[in-house]
């Protein structure tokens, strides 16, 4: 699957995101930096850009609800996984 | 709001294995000093011990602080951010409902909110929590004032509702924060 592929997929799970679940790291990052559960869906949505990451992983980048910027790193096969962001 | 709880996963996306039972997480945040802990249900791997918290656990996890944020009147700028994103509203759209500035909103998030503002948009937090948007919308036609209705107007029941929150089931314990240890950030 290419960046690109990979990308729309990703935007998919996130505009109906009730298949999505958080590993508790990235829960406990998302506490630690003040990003709440619609920041990581905005990002996902308006993500501009989408890089293969370790593990089938992917580097997904794009603005939280204020604007700045987000990474969130993804898994995805049945359902989509947020191992973390920051 | 209330969309119903998925089935456990069939398997671990980690590790592959279909030993998978409902557990819990102790989720936590810490907001101008008062730790808020709550244990919020987790689907968890037999196998490896990786845990998955449904996205909808996570925001209701986030709607139970900033309704205790509300209640607790932590008139802090933290707590007026915390509160301003779990309504998903921008900051600008914050100040447009207010009539202020955005600079001024971000005056208040910096620093110490204005004890009328941080009182709305708890107030608004609350009721977002009911199911209600009413404080919103008035706000809003405030700030778009339109010519007065000349029709009677129909006046209909208010029904109970039924439905509780999951935000106001939780029950989320708060207690001053330990002192922030160093450590190395990780991603």
């Amino acid at each position: 699957m290419t960046p690109d592929q990979a990308l729309l997929v990703i935007q998919d799970w996130a505009r109906f995101p009730h298949a999505i679940h958080f590993t508790p790291h990235a829960v406990q990052r998302m506490r630690q930096r003040y990003v709440k559960k619609s920041d990581v869906l905005h990002a996902l949505r308006n993500a501009d850009s989408c890089e293969p990451a370790v593990q089938g992983r992917w580097k997904v980048t794009g603005p939280d609800e204020d604007a700045d910027d987000l990474t969130v790193i993804v898994f995805f096969d049945f359902d989509l996984l947020v191992i973390t962001v920051y | 709001m209330t969309a119903s709880r998925p089935e456990p996963r069939a398997h671990c996306p980690l590790c592959k294995s279909r030993k998978i039972k409902r557990g819990t997480f102790t989720d936590s945040q810490t907001i101008a000093g008062v730790r808020f802990t709550a244990e919020v249900p987790a689907d968890v791997c037999g196998a490896c011990g990786e845990s998955f918290v449904w996205i909808n656990d996570v925001g209701d996890f986030e709607t139970a602080v900033a309704r205790q944020l509300a209640l607790r009147s932590v008139c802090v700028g933290e707590a007026f951010k915390y509160m301003r994103k779990t309504l998903s509203l921008r900051a600008v759209d914050l100040a447009e409902l207010f009539g202020v500035t955005p600079e001024t909103i971000s005056h208040w998030e910096n620093g110490k909110p204005d004890a009328l503002a941080f009182t709305l948009l708890g107030s608004m937090v609350l009721e977002y929590i009911e199911g209600q948007e009413s404080i919103r919308e008035r706000l809003r036609a405030l700030r778009n004032p339109v010519a007065p209705r000349t029709k009677p107007v129909r006046l209909t029941p208010i029904s109970a509702r039924s439905e509780v929150h999951p935000a106001k089931q939780l029950d989320v314990t708060a207690q001053p924060a330990k002192p922030k240890k160093r450590s190395r950030s990780a991603a």
